[in-house]
């Protein structure tokens, strides 16, 4: 009995901590299973937004950090509750149009307008980049518009198959193109839209930021130059994923490439761009630290 | 013994009453929204294969398939979305050219399930398009806007012209197609929608754009006032939206 009595004040105990935040977070929960479940059987169903469930749960997982509950204050001044309010009523169009006019877009994008005005103001006295970053990198889980993706796809997948052509040549495989479609052999091989598209180019965008926010640094140069790299990185990973892609072809067949491979040349594409960001914020730490031996 | 109490009062701040009482009106209101939306069918073609004549004009429809017509439905594995769809290549018998005509009828254009446009279908088929235009056909006694496409791969070059009927109207364009859904979904209409595709295999712009404005002229010629006013829509009004 008594086990049973601190057991559950043990629980209430553990509510008590953030429970503000909570009991925001069941809020969020009531409003945005069905948006989800909806999400989850087709944009996030695409292999190029694996990605989008994983930020939103980093998302929370750095609020709830960033989170004091001893902060929240008992009374909201004007200027707090105004902004409140603006920010919910955007929210709430948002999900009602979302929701009715069936764009997922919307529906789920209000999660960012509701989150500021339910969040924000409920915080005092924290840095507000605490605040804000997690709810700037929850916007790389939004589904991007397909009149944003689709003009800007075709361009980079023709980079990407000609880069892979050029290699491929000068290292004297038997390669052709022609726009998307590459000839290797007696195979075919077509750059589909997740091989080289925007999306991988988003996804990897947002382990950029969160990998400058998790490895903080002192330094707002370098945290820019990293974000800034990562299109180059983005394009170096997706080449290396279509070369391996088409080496495999050329050893194992279409079958191993279509199969398991293709999988595992998916996972190579983002353990190449991690070690090609890692690498380029080590150089970028180097190129500093000598710049300051130089300077004294 | 002290069970730690917690007084739900003073704990709660106001505004996170508030929210949660908006947000419980909003949901509501939503709920409601959705609810109401009804499916409108004007567009329904039944039987396609019979509705569609097999000679218009000057043209007549083959049973050898030139090419192999791109099917307006795959795009890498998604749903199958269209409750019917019609494939068909015309021959002119004084000139030979050949006209690949195809029709795709769907009950219902929510997002998910909204017609595909031939810039995501052909792509998706290993095309490249190069050329994207907005164009008018000098069609069914008004100006019909079309988008029409230059799309290869390999060695095939393709001219095609399109355009999609929503409900009564065509809509040109995603945020045109979207904001039309989005309106009459808030008025409680969900509608069906049709695309008309017509392509050639040609080199040239300018006679490939002429000869499927030909091409339409004389199918929507051939077929009577009702099914043409299915394939064209309605002259858009206003009070449409």
């Amino acid at each position: 009995m008594t086990a049973l009595m601190s057991a559950s004040s043990g629980l209430l105990q553990l509510f008590n901590i953030k429970r503000t935040f909570f009991v925001l977070m069941l809020l969020l929960v009531c409003l945005y299973t069905p948006v989800i479940a909806d999400l989850m059987t087709h944009e996030w169903a695409k292999p190029e937004s694996g990605h989008a469930p994983i930020v939103l749960a980093l998302s929370f997982w750095l609020m709830y950090r960033n989170w004091q509950e001893s902060l929240v204050p008992t009374d909201v001044t004007a200027t707090r509750l105004a902004f409140s309010l603006v920010m919910q009523f955007m929210a709430a169009i948002l999900y009602i149009v979302g929701n009715v006019g069936d764009i997922s877009q919307l529906a789920y994008g209000s999660i960012i307008p509701l989150l500021l005005g339910s969040i924000v103001p409920l915080q005092r006295g924290v840095p507000i980049g605490k605040l804000i970053f997690p709810l700037f990198f929850l916007l790389f889980s939004v589904p991007l518009p397909g009149f944003i993706v689709d003009p800007l796809t075709q361009p980079m997948k023709q980079l990407v198959a000609a880069l892979t052509v050029n290699i491929l040549h000068a290292a004297g495989f038997p390669i052709a193109r022609s726009g998307v479609m590459l000839y290797l052999g007696q195979y075919e091989l077509q750059v589909a839209d997740a091989c080289a598209g925007l999306r991988t180019l988003f996804t990897l965008e947002a382990l950029g930021l969160l990998y400058v926010n998790l490895f903080e640094s002192s330094s707002r140069l370098r945290n820019i130059l990293i974000v800034v790299m990562v299109v180059p990185i983005s394009l170096l990973a997706n080449v290396t994923r279509v070369i391996a892609l088409c080496l495999i072809t050329y050893y194992f067949g279409d079958a191993a490439a279509q199969g398991f491979l293709h999988q595992f040349a998916g996972v190579l594409l983002f353990v190449c761009a991690l070690t090609l960001l890692i690498g380029a914020d080590l150089s970028l730490r180097f190129v500093a630290a000598r710049r300051t031996v130089h300077s004294k | 013994m002290q069970v730690p109490v917690v007084s739900a009062k003073g704990r709660f701040n106001r505004l996170v009453v508030w929210t949660i009482s908006f947000w419980i009106v909003v949901a509501a209101v939503c709920i409601y929204l959705q609810h109401r939306i009804t499916p409108r069918h004007t567009l329904v073609l039944r039987g396609m294969e019979d509705v569609i004549p097999q000679s218009v004009g000057d043209w007549a429809a083959v049973a050898y398939e030139a090419a192999p017509i791109i099917n307006p439905e795959q795009q890498q594995g998604l749903l199958e979305d269209y409750d019917e769809i019609l494939s068909r290549t015309y021959v002119n018998r004084r000139t030979h050219t050949e006209v690949m005509l195809s029709i795709a009828y769907g009950s219902d254009q929510s997002h998910a399930r909204q017609i595909h446009k031939p810039e995501v279908c052909y792509p998706a088929q290993g095309f490249v398009i190069d050329s994207v235009q907005r164009v008018q056909f000098d069609l069914a006694s008004r100006q019909i806007p079309v988008t029409t496409l230059h799309a290869t791969r390999g060695r095939r070059s393709e001219y095609i012209g399109y355009w999609i009927v929503e409900g009564s109207s065509i809509v040109r364009g995603a945020i045109e197609q979207n904001m039309k859904r989005m309106l009459l979904a808030l008025r409680g209409i969900r509608v069906d929608g049709l695309l008309f595709r017509v392509s050639t295999l040609s080199d040239d712009s300018m006679t490939s754009t002429v000869l499927l404005e030909q091409f339409s002229q004389a199918l929507l010629q051939s077929v009577s006032p009702s099914v043409r006013s299915k394939l064209v829509g309605e002259p858009a009004v206003a009070s449409d939206l």
